[in-house]
């Protein structure tokens, strides 16, 4: 019984690169930089997850259009039955309210002039979350939620670790009792002994309080920790989606393969049946046409470079964006 | 080096807070003491004046420097010191008056245009190249020319053409605190854009602009002389050290001080500002 | 048997620097071999001081800080060596990879020219000969096209093939020991992959000595013979690296170890180290590690455990250590 809270349709953005003095000479046409090219997703209710690629994939800009930081030119994306870019949701406050996004760079996502209990009362306040008199002991109960001590309330961030600062963004987020949490590498900057102690914290955290959450990351045995579901995303398509201990054990697209085999194992010995990927991941402002991961895959055919697979499910596996997928899962 | 960095960032230093660090630094304790003295003065002239500034005297007239008149008198005997004093008044309300209106105006049309960008960006960048095409000193009299000479036309006409100057600062600054991830959980956490920009980005923003405030005091008061020295400003008898520099312009070979004592105060106090913003960015940068 | 003679012997090595007053002890009494031919890992989390370590190896800290200790290059000490002679070895034979392949190429500069530049500085060759060893050097770790290429600056390489070039400049005069700082950190996992199969197996077919710093396990795990897990400046734990990793001895490297999620349920709590590392102002008295430590004492909170030999190879600064049992349950 599963339930879509978000769901997300072909949805394309393209960034517009400002023109150089040599393009207007030339008269070339201004360039764009292709950042989601038709992605689709639905989040269940109260499931993790996970959505994982290189740099410069669309993961962090999927992530930021579910929040409404950018707007997709293409493509919609529903909650709850509601369009959130129809023009009378836009001024809608309360869809933030209930899908709230943590951010990866510790140090610069809160304010550094404004105290914990500052950052914390405000979102209380600006959304009316408690009335005024008891916004202080809320404060209180949220800086307990994410296990920072009392007397966090009255400093400034700069007092904080990186990994107490996550804390607080967590806190803040959670400030507005929302039901998505969307966390966009929210532990990548913490050193591993403390990207435990933050995921733990989520992982606690969203049971107790029955959330649903988009893990976008690089990290890909933690992908695997928190994710019910995982999406592998490559040059702003989604190449393969499923369950996640299938997807892990047994990726079907060929990049899903690749960058499963490049995750450094913790065993010396266990060098892995390493497929080393050929060259580099093209730049999202010439995407290749046709299957845009042809030019590094070992199983290409004239197919792949003409014409763009499109997601499909692949019996015992997840869906696929991959023309060969049957024959390549077969061999492996 | 990066390793220094990662050090700081681990270890944050509890110790002194920053207002101790910041006074033990010479500079910015000059810079203080300076700009406290000439506010006193400015406040309070009479305190300190050993004479009526518009006291005529027939009997002494172009006295070089004594006891009785440390910095001499003018040819209509007047005490220079008195008049330099006397003079704090009016320049330090130019320093004042010529730059907070600007600056007000700058910061929220900077904050504003830096936020949202768009059409209005054009427009005020169109602006910002028209005005910056021009010396500043031009433009001011250009605008004192048509509104008519005195003071407060001045102000009018440094305000009018200063803000710019804040506004191109201001937005810079904010679009550079935009790349930072707190304006983004701002706009996530459902925040009015009015509380992202001024509770937000502006405290964060704002400390260049400060910075630059006191310099633009310094050179206020230097725009404001040159302007009473040729008779745009201050009015005579008004004591301005612009328009003291003038009238001892004409006696510079036999009563040298009548010139030199107003032109001392005006690099004291501009030092004094200088100082002033220097410690203060220090002072104001936030940690972390 | 001049084979298994160290190429390189650090000693002793502490780097002090001071902020505001403030002594800020960045290494101490770090001693560590590293052979021809072997990869040592220098492992730990921010500010455990590994940075510091390799940069403090070839005299890049002493601007910044104070050093004291010995570094035994070929048997020659060049901890208190001047700058003007120390010159000679930094390039020729020592170099060095920094995290950010963006910022340490001169973006001015096309890569043919660094790489002739370092060159020139290292070698006799004259400009023709430069020009020859630049292509084959620029092939050798992988760039294709690399004639061409060598016209080109930084920016119309990307960040994996800007490392690449960085290993080119330097590998160019043939050094016999690599310093690595985080090479990977900045890179995709598959790219990583490539650039670390690129340095061992330049590592091996020059019989170089490398020193790899990084925070990754995994990184450790897939590259290096031998390990040493830093903390607060120390190394707490060193040794073979199946060792150090299959059966950690120290509790903070078992911490490491198991914090990382592999061979856990799904959606388990994973075992954490309670706490932050200290802050270098104000270290503990005794084992920095023990106010997060599960298995300390009193006289870990007194005393300050030495790096012990436990075995052929194998040493761990702890009163308490981790049976190998218990660690191999980790």
């Amino acid at each position: 019984m599963t339930q879509t809270v978000m769901d997300i349709k072909d949805i394309e953005l393209e960034f517009p690169v400002s023109r150089s003095l040599v393009d207007f000479v030339k008269k070339r046409p201004g360039r764009v930089v292709r950042a989601l090219n038709g992605v689709s997703l639905q989040l269940h209710k109260g499931e993790t997850l996970g959505v994982v690629g290189e740099s410069g994939c669309g993961k962090s800009t999927l992530a930021r259009c579910i929040v409404r930081l950018y707007e997709p030119q293409n493509g919609s994306i529903h909650f709850d039955g509601q369009d959130i870019f129809a023009a009378d949701a836009k001024a809608d406050r309360s869809y933030n309210r209930r899908v709230q996004m943590m951010f990866q760079d510790p140090y610069s996502s809160l304010n550094p002039r404004m105290t914990t209990g500052q950052i914390l009362s405000e979102a209380l306040s600006v959304h009316n979350m408690r009335p005024e008199a008891e916004i202080p002991s809320r404060v209180a109960e949220l800086l307990d939620l994410v296990r920072l001590p009392q007397d966090a309330a009255g400093k400034l961030p700069h007092e904080f670790s990186g990994g107490q600062r996550q804390r607080i963004a967590i806190a803040r987020a959670l400030a507005v009792e929302p039901e998505v949490l969307i966390a966009d590498e929210l532990v990548s900057a913490l050193d591993v002994s403390v990207q435990a102690q933050v995921v733990n914290l989520l992982l606690e955290l969203q049971d107790q309080l029955n959330l649903t959450i988009l893990f976008v990351a690089h990290d890909l045995r933690l992908v695997r920790h928190v994710s019910n579901r995982v999406a592998v995303i490559y040059l702003g398509r989604i190449v393969e989606v499923g369950d996640s201990e299938t997807l892990f054990s047994n990726p079907s697209h060929p990049y899903s393969q690749a960058l499963l085999s490049a995750a450094p194992s913790l065993d010396p010995d266990d060098k892995g049946d390493a497929i080393r990927l050929q060259g580099e991941l093209p730049s999202p402002l010439n995407v290749p046409p046709g299957c845009p991961f042809h030019v590094r895959c070992r199983h290409v055919t004239e197919l792949c470079k003409a014409k763009v697979p499109g997601l499909r499910a692949l019996s015992g596996r997840g869906e696929v964006a991959c023309h060969h997928a049957e024959e390549i899962s077969k061999h492996a | 080096m990066t390793d220094i960095t990662a050090l700081s960032a681990e270890a944050t230093i509890p110790q002194k807070t920053r207002l101790q660090l910041a006074l033990r630094k010479p500079g910015f304790l000059i810079g203080a003491f300076i700009i406290g003295v000439s506010a006193m003065l400015a406040l309070m002239p009479g305190v300190f004046a050993p004479y009526d500034p518009n006291l005529i005297d027939y009997v002494a007239v172009k006295q070089p420097p004594s006891w009785a008149h440390p910095f001499g008198t003018d040819m209509l005997g007047r005490d220079s010191l008195s008049r330099v004093i006397f003079a704090y008044k009016v320049n330090m309300q130019m320093a004042i008056l010529a730059t907070v209106f600007a600056m007000t105006i700058g910061v929220i049309v900077g904050a504003l245009v830096g936020y949202y960008r768009g059409f209005a960006d054009m427009i005020f960048g169109r602006v910002v190249d028209a005005v910056i095409t021009f010396p500043f000193l031009v433009l001011v009299i250009a605008v004192v020319a048509v509104l008519g000479p005195g003071l407060i036309n001045m102000y009018i006409a440094i305000t009018l053409v200063g803000w710019v100057y804040y506004a191109r600062l201001m937005r810079a600054e904010v679009i550079a605190q935009m790349g930072n991830d707190y304006a983004s959980a701002g706009v996530v956490m459902g925040y009015s854009d009015r509380r992202i920009i001024f509770r937000h980005l502006l405290p964060n923003a704002i400390t260049p602009v400060i910075v630059y405030w006191m310099t633009d005091m310094a050179l206020a008061i230097l725009l404001g002389s040159s302007l009473g020295y040729l008779g745009l400003g201050a009015q005579p008898p008004q004591a301005e050290w612009g328009v003291l520099i003038a009238e001892g312009r004409n006696f510079i070979t036999t009563a040298w001080w009548l010139s030199l004592m107003p032109g001392i105060a005006i690099v004291l106090t501009g030092l004094g500002f200088s100082l002033l913003g220097d410690g203060l960015a220090d002072l104001l940068r936030p940690r972390g | 048997m001049s084979d298994t003679q160290p190429i390189l012997e650090v000693e002793n090595l502490c780097t002090t620097f001071t902020r505001g007053g403030v002594a800020l002890p960045a290494v101490r009494d770090v001693s560590f071999n590293v052979g021809k031919g072997e990869v040592l890992g220098l492992v730990g989390e921010s500010g455990s001081g590994k940075s510091v370590t390799l940069r403090s190896i070839l005299g890049l800290s002493r601007r910044y800080g104070d050093v004291t200790g010995s570094v035994k290059w070929m048997g020659q000490d060049i901890a208190q060596m001047p700058e003007r002679k120390l010159r000679h070895i930094r390039g020729r034979d020592i170099a060095m990879i920094f995290q950010e392949p963006m910022t340490s190429l001169n973006p001015l500069l096309t890569v043919g020219m660094q790489l002739t530049e370092t060159l020139k500085a290292h070698t006799d060759l004259n400009r023709a000969a430069r020009r020859d060893r630049a292509i084959e050097m620029l092939d050798h770790v992988g760039i294709p096209a690399a004639a061409s290429r060598l016209e080109e600056y930084p920016h119309q390489f990307s960040g994996g093939m800007r490392q690449r070039v960085m290993i080119a400049i330097a590998l160019a005069a043939n050094p016999k020991l690599l310093l690595a700082d985080e090479p990977t950190t900045a890179l995709d996992v598959t790219i990583q992959a490539q650039i670390l199969d690129l340095i061992l197996s330049l590592a091996d077919e020059l019989s170089m000595g490398v020193i790899l710093v990084t925070h990754d396990l995994g990184v450790v795990a897939q590259t290096c013979n031998k390990a040493a897990v830093m903390y607060a400046g120390r190394i707490v734990e060193q040794g073979d690296v199946r060792q150090v990793l299959r059966a950690p001895r120290h509790p903070y490297t078992v911490g490491l170890m198991r914090s990382v999620p592999q061979n856990v349920p799904p959606r388990s709590q994973l075992y954490t180290v309670p706490g932050t590392p200290p802050s270098l102002e104000a270290l503990p008295q005794g084992c920095a590690f023990a106010p997060r430590c599960q298995s300390r004492t009193d006289s870990c909170m007194a005393t300050r455990p030495p790096l012990e030999s436990i075995a052929q190879g194998r040493s761990v600064a702890c009163f308490n250590p981790v049976t190998d049992a218990q660690g191999a349950a980790a």
